[in-house]
């Protein structure tokens, strides 16, 4: 969002962040919701990424929907959803649904930030909205580099994010290649011990959350990034992976990833089992030509992206 | 504490789309034929300037809503003694040459009435049931195989998909607020202005049960069509927006205020009126009271 800001701003508009605070517990899903409705907004156009802001009124608004909250939608069965298949969570979600259909309608236009999301959008709330795309965090400086030895994946250490199986897929390769995980979350303790389990520790390198040029290094230097996120939204990873010229490893219910990543063009989707994830990856690590072609493929496919497409079609000029 | 009664004075013809504007109304009063010895009347509903003519005497100078059919009644409403009547009409051409006209659908609902349910959670509380996937429910006239009246909403609320029998256009529009995927013919659909595919599938009868299947299966377009319908059935055919405003403007319930701003826009999303979001607003507005 703050890119999203500062585009404005180069485009010679004046922009600024509203954010409020959001408690998650289903019994307060609303209060935040309810206080977007009566914060006074003196803008010539508002632009909202996500709920609960969309609740917010003004008679220009746009909607640039990321997600609603997907813990009342297709994550309800999630251990973090905080819904239950009992009366008061259906009702709950029932409510929620009316409130964002209400409130999404009130746009003036409404986007998305990927067709998953639009998809998403049309299954659950009979709304349809525009896939408009973005760069990613740090677009001008992601590099290539050399295809090393190692695969990379900066994620949230996070029960959707999946990094599990990136550890479990590092147990069926039979090279000597390396995984790097970075990122911090609660699943941390648990890979590290399965790593141990597996006998893929002393192959496995996880640093935590890193900087902005650690993370450009660590993209340059990778053989390839493993990215297999659950249905993810739209994934920042994959585009900064091809900017860096690396081919991305994913998994066929991957969600937004797929919108990029096509197998054998600009990297390999599998199955989503440990053991193809393991074999596509040593099938680059094998062939480091098919890695930098694949790579290179994927920097055609987002070189063009840029910032000033989105912000011309959010102020209703593109 | 008692509702105040509404005293309606009825004249001779038909009295249309008053009787399911009445239901409604009774959310905040008691509609009362009147006749001598019905006690405190609150305010008064007549059916025709006539009717409201003939019960000048009874009704002083208390509020009056008057039901007009034309333009000619119209002007004879506004000329009656006392203060500026109600007028309800359910002529869109009549509303537009008043200010102030209220306008009732001639074929109306109460929506709030009926939650707007969407395929997915329909799933899940079919799930709940143990009831089929597929649970395609007709509405509407008697006959073997028929549901009950008072099954109808429950059958609504659940179904993966609804059909509606041909002429039942009340049982259409509850469905409709319901938020149901909708399958009906051709001429029941035209009497609300439904479109096919954009509130509901119009079809054959002979067709309807296959595509009636097909539309609960396919959750995307059920969706769409289920919330486009819900709208279509608040903005043309609920009644308890125009009961709302006849009660309001007739003393008969709490005028909008400052204070209910808060409530107003909890009423704006479709708030449930038990949703624990209300009380939860009501409390944080506590220290204005």
């Amino acid at each position: 969002m703050e890119n999203l800001v500062d585009a404005f701003a180069q485009a010679g508009h004046r922009a600024e962040l509203v954010r409020l605070p959001v408690a998650w517990e289903p019994t307060r899903l609303f209060d935040a919701a309810l206080a977007w409705r009566m914060v006074p907004i003196d803008a010539d156009l508002v632009v909202a990424i996500n709920f609960p802001s969309y609740f917010v009124q003004h008679p220009r608004k746009v909607v640039w929907l990321a997600h609603q909250h997907r813990g009342a939608y297709d994550g309800a069965d999630a251990q973090w959803s905080g819904f239950a298949a009992d009366d008061a969570s259906l009702e709950i979600r029932r409510q929620l649904f009316d409130w964002d259909c209400r409130a999404l309608e009130e746009a003036e236009r409404l986007y998305t930030i990927s067709a998953v999301v639009a998809d998403r959008l049309l299954r659950y709330n009979g709304l349809r909205g525009t896939p408009l795309y973005h760069p990613p965090p740090l677009r001008d400086r992601l590099r290539s580099g050399p295809y090393g030895d190692y695969v990379f994946c900066p994620t949230r250490l996070s029960e959707n994010k999946r990094p599990e199986l990136l550890v479990e897929s590092l147990a069926w390769t039979s090279s000597d290649v390396r995984l790097v995980i970075a990122g911090a979350g609660v699943l941390r303790d648990s890979l590290l011990a399965t790593a141990r389990r597996l006998g893929v520790a002393d192959r496995l390198e996880m640093p935590g959350y890193i900087d902005d040029e650690t993370l450009i290094d660590r993209f340059a230097g990778a053989l390839a990034v493993a990215y297999a996120p659950l249905d993810e939204d739209y994934g920042y990873v994959t585009l900064q992976a091809f900017l860096a010229s690396k081919p991305v490893v994913t998994a066929c219910d991957s969600g937004g990833v797929l919108e990029w990543v096509q197998d054998g063009v600009n990297g390999i989707v599998t199955d989503g089992t440990p053991a193809a994830m393991g074999a596509a990856i040593d099938r680059l690590f094998g062939d480091r030509d098919l890695a930098r072609q694949l790579g290179e493929a994927g920097r055609e496919r987002v070189g063009d992206q840029a910032w000033e497409p989105v912000v011309n079609c959010l102020l209703g000029a593109g | 504490m008692t509702p105040p009664v509404l005293g309606l004075l009825v004249g001779a013809g038909p009295t249309g789309p008053l009787a399911s504007l009445l239901r409604v109304l009774s959310a905040w009063c008691r509609p009362h034929l009147w006749r001598p010895g019905v006690g405190p009347v609150a305010a008064w509903m007549a059916t025709s300037p006539e009717a409201a003519e003939a019960g000048t005497s009874v009704r002083g100078r208390q509020p009056l809503a008057v039901w007009v059919d034309d333009c000619p009644a119209l002007q004879r409403a506004q000329a009656l003694e006392g203060p500026a009547p109600v007028l309800l009409t359910a002529d869109p051409a009549v509303a537009a040459n008043g200010d102030g006209v209220v306008l009732v659908p001639s074929d109306g609902v109460d929506s709030t009435r009926s939650l707007p349910l969407p395929p997915f959670l329909r799933a899940c509380w079919r799930d709940r049931f143990g009831l089929p996937a597929d649970l395609v429910v007709a509405v509407g006239g008697p006959g073997p195989g028929s549901l009950p009246e008072e099954l109808g909403p429950t059958a609504m609320a659940l179904a993966s998909a609804v059909k509606v029998e041909a002429g039942c256009v009340t049982r259409l529009l509850e469905a409709m607020a319901w938020a149901a995927p909708c399958v009906a013919d051709a001429a029941t659909s035209a009497r609300i202005g439904g479109r096919h595919g954009v509130e509901l599938i119009i079809a054959e009868p002979e067709e309807m049960e296959q595509l009636a299947t097909d539309l609960g299966r396919d959750w995307r377009r059920a969706t769409e069509l289920g919330r486009t319908a819900r709208r279509h059935v608040e903005c043309l055919h609920d009644l308890h927006h125009p009961a709302s405003e006849v009660a309001i403007r007739l003393g008969l319930a709490d005028p909008v205020t400052p204070a209910r701003r808060m409530t107003t826009v909890l009423d704006v999303l479709g708030t449930a009126p038990d949703a624990e979001i209300r009380r939860r607003a009501v409390a944080a507005l506590a220290f204005t009271a």
